[in-house]
């Protein structure tokens, strides 16, 4: 019964998602708007049966219906309840029904969003999102179908993957991912349309920045979680192992930063458009290939449990979006010829240059790393590995390079410099950096990169401030305006500028917090017996014995350690071994002492028998916490790029100082913004 | 109820901490055989600890790190080093990147301009304010128009 109205559901959205492409399509290249309250219908109905397909198969987990194979893979009667939820994404065949909706629900968003609006390009734009809709309802249909039932009934499922039901945070970080990656489609189709119509005005360029950064956010907290729940489950003291997933996932936020930068001198200067629409629908490509690289099971990968045979329709899909995107640039790139010039090494639009040169490579080098395996195998018929030391060893002069772009940038002015007001301005920033590097020297840091980062990261972060604090410093002294009223108003009058700062100080943070953690970590290992002791950074771990547990779906075992800290407080941790009733291997939960200043990292490996010994696996991390506590920086420096204009922003006390107030610079900012 | 379990095995124990240090750097360039990608100083497999066991045992007989990179090498193939040899084809993993940015750079270079002779008479720097004010401040304010 659920199979057959979850099914029926699948097919009325393929239905829906094809009808509405189609009339999208036809209708907006035509010109004729017509179509549109058709297109309007299909949206709603698209969205309604995913919705429907994804609320059946949640009722299906969680009353164990077994009679679905899907439910039977996964599932099981003991799994508790928030788990039997995110089963719905913790296999293949779900995890592409989940995407579905999410994509539905961005549709619906983006047509109802500017609904009044837009009117020549809404068609097209809604058009080339259902036709992406009318791949993924006909991969749920087809190849990934999740309704298939099974007969006869099993009693019980195995339950999901162990790994998944082990912490809280698989709850939120593949959401947030899978809500980065689909959101990428809205993007994709506004360029598209823009295209297809053979016009990019500025005002279409707008919706385009904003859903990109909109996907972009959530990417970024669905990769930072992501290594979150690495750090804190699998137990190997990393959080980053360029796993070709992790890589997929962060090869489509390399080009959409790319693109959120790009797009800033296509603005100003009328140039880079070409460029920038590249960018854009690269962008989309890259997440259909990042899905591609997760689900085909090419690669080895930690998230091979979702492989499948799907790769061939993907691979179809990718090849159709590449020959589509190149030919459509091909063709309108006389809309997109540059209008503007650059006339300095030392302006702006220098420096964004050089900032995509940066994302283009790296996106380049994470691409080229992760598919040389394969290229290697097809051309020299060797198999060979590229992993952590390769990427680590491409990654760091990339990061510097970010860092140094992220303060020089902000500092130089569009257009041609005024080459001794620069000097003046660089010498505060260059001196603190300068300060910073030596302090960490002789506070008894070492080493060239780590070094070079503090000081860069100082450098950046000096100037970033100067360029958050300066316009409330303007307003305070011209309009005599409060400390508060002056913050709220230059950041919602500039919004994009204000809040592209705040997320570049989330970004200093994480690359701090993975140069200190990565540079000065500290690990030992050994095997304890009761009583015994292991020093590592002034903590010392003491082994009291094991203890057992059960829980619904696992029992485990526990090494009891009590941990003294440097500063002499006393606690107990328990790093613990997971068995899971089907599943041979042991998975391990560490135990992590979290703080500002460091994260003491046990992990248990091994036990002899009645707990006689233990062996653990410590480390000490200095600032890695910091990689995670940068999330609501990005949040709400992002947040507040996007805040719809046309609300204005509460400010209460500035209101009656409008009439009289001499006109205030960046008043008139909200004009294309956003 | 404990011996339902398997008791896992423990590795053996750390080196004198420059010879354990050897032992770690190569283990993180060794990839662990039944492991997705990770390397055998950082996976917590059985096998994994074997090998790192074995390494250890290499280092301590005073076997330099080449040698049991080579060791390792004849035994599961080059696709056991996480990082490929700078070598034959390999290089293309190694130079291309390196090829984008020196391409790139050359593009981004040609691109700037110097603006025509002839407007340098009026170089035109923008909007000079009536104040002396902080020329800082007026890029702030030239920014935020």
């Amino acid at each position: 019964m659920n199979a057959t109205i979850g099914y029926g559901l699948v097919l009325g959205a393929v239905a829906c998602a094809a009808f509405g492409a189609v009339v999208g399509l036809v209708s907006g290249l035509r010109r004729n708007e017509a179509g549109s309250p058709w297109v309007m219908r299909a949206v709603w109905g698209f969205f309604a049966c995913m919705a429907g397909s994804n609320l059946t198969m949640v009722y299906a987990l969680l009353t164990d219906d077994f009679s679905i194979k899907y439910v039977a893979q996964v599932g099981s009667r003991a799994t508790p309840t928030v788990f039997k939820v995110v089963s719905l994404w913790s296999a293949l065949e779900g995890s592409i029904l989940f995407w579905g909706i999410i994509m539905a629900s961005f549709v619906l968003a983006f047509a109802l969003a500017h609904r009044d609006e837009h009117k020549r390009y809404m068609s097209l734009a809604l058009g080339t999102m259902l036709a992406v809709g009318v791949f993924f309802s006909f991969l749920i249909a087809g190849p990934a179908n999740p309704w298939h039932t099974l007969s006869p009934v099993p009693p019980d499922g195995p339950g999901p993957n162990p790994l998944l039901q082990n912490h809280i945070l698989m709850v939120i970080h593949p959401p947030m991912l899978y809500l980065g990656y689909v959101g990428m489609t809205v993007p994709f189709g506004i360029a598209v349309a823009g295209l297809l119509r053979g016009e990019i005005g500025d005002a279409w360029m707008a919706p385009l920045r904003r859903w990109t950064l909109l996907a972009w956010t959530f990417l970024s907290v669905g990769i930072i979680l992501g290594s979150w729940w690495a750090y804190a489950v699998l137990g190997w003291g990393g959080y980053w192992a360029w796993d070709p997933v992790e890589n997929a996932s962060f090869l489509p936020w390399l080009t959409a930063t790319a693109f959120m930068h790009s797009t800033m001198v296509q603005e100003r200067k009328q140039m880079l458009r070409l460029w920038t629409m590249s960018l854009a629908l690269g962008s989309f490509i890259l997440t259909i290939l990042g899905t591609f690289m997760t689900r085909s099971g090419i690669f080895n990968s930690v998230h091979s449990f979702t492989q499948s045979d799907i790769g061939p329709t993907f691979l179809v899909f990718i090849a159709i979006l590449l020959v589509l995107s190149i030919g459509l640039l091909a063709t309108r790139g006389h809309l997109l010829v540059a209008q503007g010039q650059i006339h300095s090494v030392l302006s702006r639009e220098t420096s964004i240059l050089v900032n995509n040169l940066v994302f283009v490579a790296i996106t380049f080098t994470v691409l080229l790393g992760t598919l040389y395996p394969l290229i290697s195998e097809a051309v020299r018929g060797v198999r060979v590995s590229v992993g952590e030391p390769y990427f680590n060893k491409m990654a760091v002069p990339g990061g510097i390079a970010v860092l140094f772009l992220m303060g020089v940038g902000p500092m130089l002015p569009w257009g041609t410099p005024d080459k001794a007001a620069l000097r003046r301005q660089f010498i505060i920033p260059a001196s603190v950096g300068l300060v910073v590097a030596l302090a960490c020297y002789v506070a008894g840091l070492r080493g060239f990169y780590p070094l070079l980062t503090f000081g860069l990261a100082s450098f950046a972060t000096v100037i970033t401030l100067r360029e958050l604090v300066a316009p409330v410093r303007v307003r305070m002294s011209e309009r005599k305006e409060g400390l508060l009223t002056a913050v709220v108003q230059s950041a919602s009058k500039a919004r994009r500028r204000f809040g592209g700062y705040v997320v570049h100080l989330g970004i200093v943070i994480i690359i701090v917090a993975v140069a200190a953690s990565s540079a000065y970590v500290q690990h030992t290992s050994g095997t304890l017996r009761v009583g015994q002791t292991l020093t590592l950074g002034g903590y010392q771990l003491e082994y009291l014995g094991v203890s057992e547990g059960q829980e619904p779906h696992r029992t485990y075992m526990a090494a009891r350690v009590k941990v003294t800290t440097p500063g002499g407080a006393v606690q107990e941790f328990q790093p613990r071994l997971n068995y899971y009733e089907r599943s041979t291997d042991p998975i391990g939960t560490p135990a992590v002492r979290e703080s500002p200043k460091e994260d003491l990292y046990m992990s248990l490996m091994a036990f002899s028998q009645g707990g006689a010994t233990a062996s653990l696996n410590v480390w000490v991390f200095p600032l890695v916490g910091w990689i995670w506590y940068s999330i609501p920086v990005l949040v709400l420096g992002s947040l507040i790029a996007l805040w719809p204009s046309r609300r204005r922003v509460a400010v209460g006390a500035s209101a009656p100082a409008t009439g009289a107030a001499p006109p205030v610079p960046g008043s008139d900012m909200n004009r294309g913004a956003a | 109820m404990t011996g339902q379990y398997a008791p896992q095995q423990a590795g053996s124990d750390p080196l004198a901490p420059a010879l354990e240090a050897r032992v770690q750097k190569l283990g993180k360039e060794l990839r662990c055989a039944v492991c997705q990608g990770v390397s055998i100083a950082d996976s917590p497999a059985s096998m994994a600890r074997a090998q790192l066991d074995m390494v250890r045992e290499l280092v301590s007989q005073g076997k330099s790190d080449q040698e049991i990179i080579d060791y390792f090498v004849a035994r599961y193939g080059e696709w056991v080093l996480l990082e490929p040899t700078r070598e034959g084809f390999n290089w293309l993993v190694w130079l291309g990147p390196l090829l984008l940015v020196a391409g790139g750079a050359f593009v981004i270079l040609r691109q700037i301009k110097q603006p025509p002779a002839s407007a340098g008479a009026t170089p035109a720097p923008p909007t000079p304010a009536p104040e002396a004010e902080d020329p800082y401040l007026q890029a702030v304010r030239r920014e935020l128009e």
